[in-house]
């Protein structure tokens, strides 16, 4: 096959694809590819149309509440998992990410709704750095929550700690992320807060809020015990 | 003026402390915790509580 006669054969499958008749050049072969791209899109040929027919179900448009051990396994990946809606209105969450390999949970999760006590929502997430916003109330409990989570970095916490918490396994977590849990404890449940090396937290959390800030917040919370792995 | 102190427990050299609930090598205690509420156990044995822990949690 001569180069004319390749390209002249690309041109009619860009015409066939497009259903049209009109002359392409090709130095246009470039924006066809995309226009051929965008057409089946549009057709339901993948995509976004897979992407939304999949979350549709599996989230039930928003409106599904038991999670349990619903992004459990090393399958969830990155690429995987994508979740469109929020998460709320959650009653069961137990083990909800269990080992999964996911880096960002990509969306808040809002907890206040739980119906019964739930265990090892993100233990074992051996890749876990990001976890967007987590809404709690008082009375959830925290156990093997954050268990062997080693790259957790971030985590934005809203609504009340009233329950002890264990995040000790997360060395890396940010200042930002420290001061999202101590200014989120309850003020009166008398509880246990237990972080990574004293060296750590203190370091991390003086050095982007100044000398003093460590010792500055806890005492905010004297009805909190802080204890440092 | 009243200037409240609270009380900070370290562990010795390769020992935890514990309530039996919680654990940790520093514990700056909560003003309505009492240190006679903590004792020492070894790291290997807090390593086998920890091994015992998790494989509840996932049996569960």
């Amino acid at each position: 096959m001569t180069l004319t006669e390749f390209l002249s054969n690309l041109a009619n499958a860009f015409r066939t694809y497009l259903d049209t008749t009109d002359k392409i050049n090709a130095q246009n072969f470039t924006d066809k590819v995309g226009e051929v791209f965008e057409k089946g899109k549009a057709q339901g040929g993948g995509g976004d149309d897979y992407y939304n027919a999949f979350w549709d179900v599996f989230l039930q448009n928003g409106n599904r509440y038991n999670f349990n051990y619903s992004f459990a396994g090393y399958g969830w990946t990155d690429v995987s998992y994508n979740p469109k809606y929020p998460f709320k209105g959650i009653k069961y969450a137990n083990s909800m990410f269990l080992t999964s390999s996911i880096t960002d949970t990509k969306q808040p999760l809002d907890f206040t709704t739980l119906s019964s006590q739930v265990g090892s929502v993100f233990q074992g997430c051996s890749k876990l750095r990001t976890i967007r916003t987590v809404t709690v109330s008082e009375t959830i409990t925290f156990i093997n929550w954050f268990s062997n989570c080693p790259e957790l970095e971030n985590i934005e916490f809203a609504g009340t700690i009233g329950q002890n918490l264990d995040i000790h396994w997360s060395v890396l977590l940010t200042a930002k992320s420290y001061h999202s849990i101590m200014t989120h404890l309850s003020k009166t449940a008398s509880i246990t807060v237990t972080l990574p090396a004293e060296s750590i937290v203190r370091n991390v959390y003086d050095t982007k809020f100044g000398s003093g800030a460590w010792d500055a917040i806890t005492a905010q919370y004297p009805n909190v015990t802080i204890s440092y792995m | 003026m009243k200037i409240e102190t609270r009380t900070v427990l370290k562990a010795d050299e390769g020992m935890i402390l514990t309530d039996g609930e919680t654990y940790g090598r520093t514990i700056l205690l909560g003003t309505d915790r009492k240190a006679e509420e903590f004792y020492e156990i070894t790291d290997e044995e807090y390593n086998t509580i920890l091994a015992t822990m998790t494989a509840e949690a996932e049996e569960s």
